[in-house]
């Protein structure tokens, strides 16, 4: 505790005897220099209130958020699906097709069973890969929404 | 009908609880700002790290809103957390060396560019900055809280948790080094 805190503590507790009276007279006239800070006080406080600042929205929009995925009510599986369909009903058409032309090569791997068959699946596959990045959806979000 | 301009902060903090989106919302209209300009002051204006804060200050009375005791002021709970998150930071990173870096050269920047341009009141205004910037952390916050945010010094000694003589005493010494360091700007200076 440094002598200041001690001379305030003694100006909140009478009974306190940790200052002498000549060291109390001395933080005294300290405490009378202040009114050098109370010429300026009045522009100190504007300056340090006139600075103010602002969060980005992103902020907000990130804490809403969060407040939606905790109070609002969990849903089912389809109920997201349904949900999904709203939000964005061409991301779910390309993951329906993407899915379908893959069960539908899988298939027609197991049936023609030489390489060039395989080779044209790989490039199929491929072409539905980019078809999933033009359609910004990728084979895990199928994987995660058809789950 | 619902007037929630005219709910006190604690009645919004328990509609909050019950997962009312337009308590939150009212609540973060009154102290973002503030909030993030205290951060702003406090974390030498580190915007992206002062957002963060920001964020995760209201994360907690989304995630813990029950934390809070009703029957206590909120404000004052709220800058208490806020006063934790800094000193924690101060702590982890020690930023009082950087920020007396950050600080200096910003004003030296500041002055260098166009001296004879600024005003008095610019001035004084980048003198204070680099004046703040350079004292001790918990004394700076002592100050802010006292003529930034308003608060009363037994309030602030039981956010800082310590003695009010604690909070005088830091005060005096900002006043101090203040009216020292800015003489020059006195009105008959």
């Amino acid at each position: 505790m440094n002598e200041l805190e001690k001379y305030f503590d003694l100006l909140e507790n009478k009974n306190s005897d940790t200052m002498s009276l000549k060291e109390l007279a001395e933080l005294e006239q300290e405490l009378g220099d202040l009114n050098d800070f109370d010429i300026l006080e009045s522009r100190i406080a504007s300056e340090i209130n006139s600075e103010d600042y602002e969060p980005s929205a992103q902020t907000k929009t990130n804490l809403d958020k969060a407040f939606n995925s905790k109070f609002k009510p969990k849903s089912s599986g389809i109920i997201s699906l349904v949900a999904f369909e709203k939000s964005s009903p061409w991301k779910l058409m390309a993951t329906a097709a993407s899915i379908s032309l893959v069960l539908f090569l899988s298939f027609q791997m197991g049936l023609n069973n030489n390489s060039s068959s395989q080779l044209n699946s790989f490039f199929l596959a491929d072409s539905i890969d980019n078809a999933l990045v033009d359609s910004n959806v990728t084979r895990l979000d199928s994987a995660i929404y058809f789950h | 009908m619902d007037n929630i301009k005219a709910e006190t902060d604690e009645n919004l903090v328990v509609r909050i609880a019950q997962g009312d989106k337009k308590a939150f919302d009212e609540i973060y209209a009154r102290y973002n700002k503030p909030l993030f300009s205290f951060y702003m002051k406090m974390l030498s204006r580190d915007r992206e790290k002062c957002e963060d804060f920001l964020q995760d200050l209201f994360m907690i009375l989304i995630e813990k809103p029950h934390y809070f005791d009703s029957t206590r002021r909120f404000k004052p709970w709220l800058y208490s957390i806020a006063h934790n998150m800094i000193k924690n930071e101060y702590k982890k990173l020690e930023v009082r060396k950087v920020m007396d870096k950050n600080a200096e050269t910003e004003f030296v920047k500041s002055n260098l560019s166009s001296p004879e341009n600024l005003t008095q009141d610019a001035l004084f205004s980048n003198k204070l900055d680099l004046l703040l910037a350079k004292i001790d952390p918990e004394v700076k916050e002592a100050f802010l809280l006292k003529y930034k945010v308003g608060f009363q010094i037994d309030e602030i000694a039981k956010m800082m948790n310590v003695k009010e003589g604690t909070i005088k005493s830091r005060l005096f010494y900002v006043k101090k080094y203040l009216s020292q360091n800015l003489a020059e700007f006195k009105p008959n200076a």
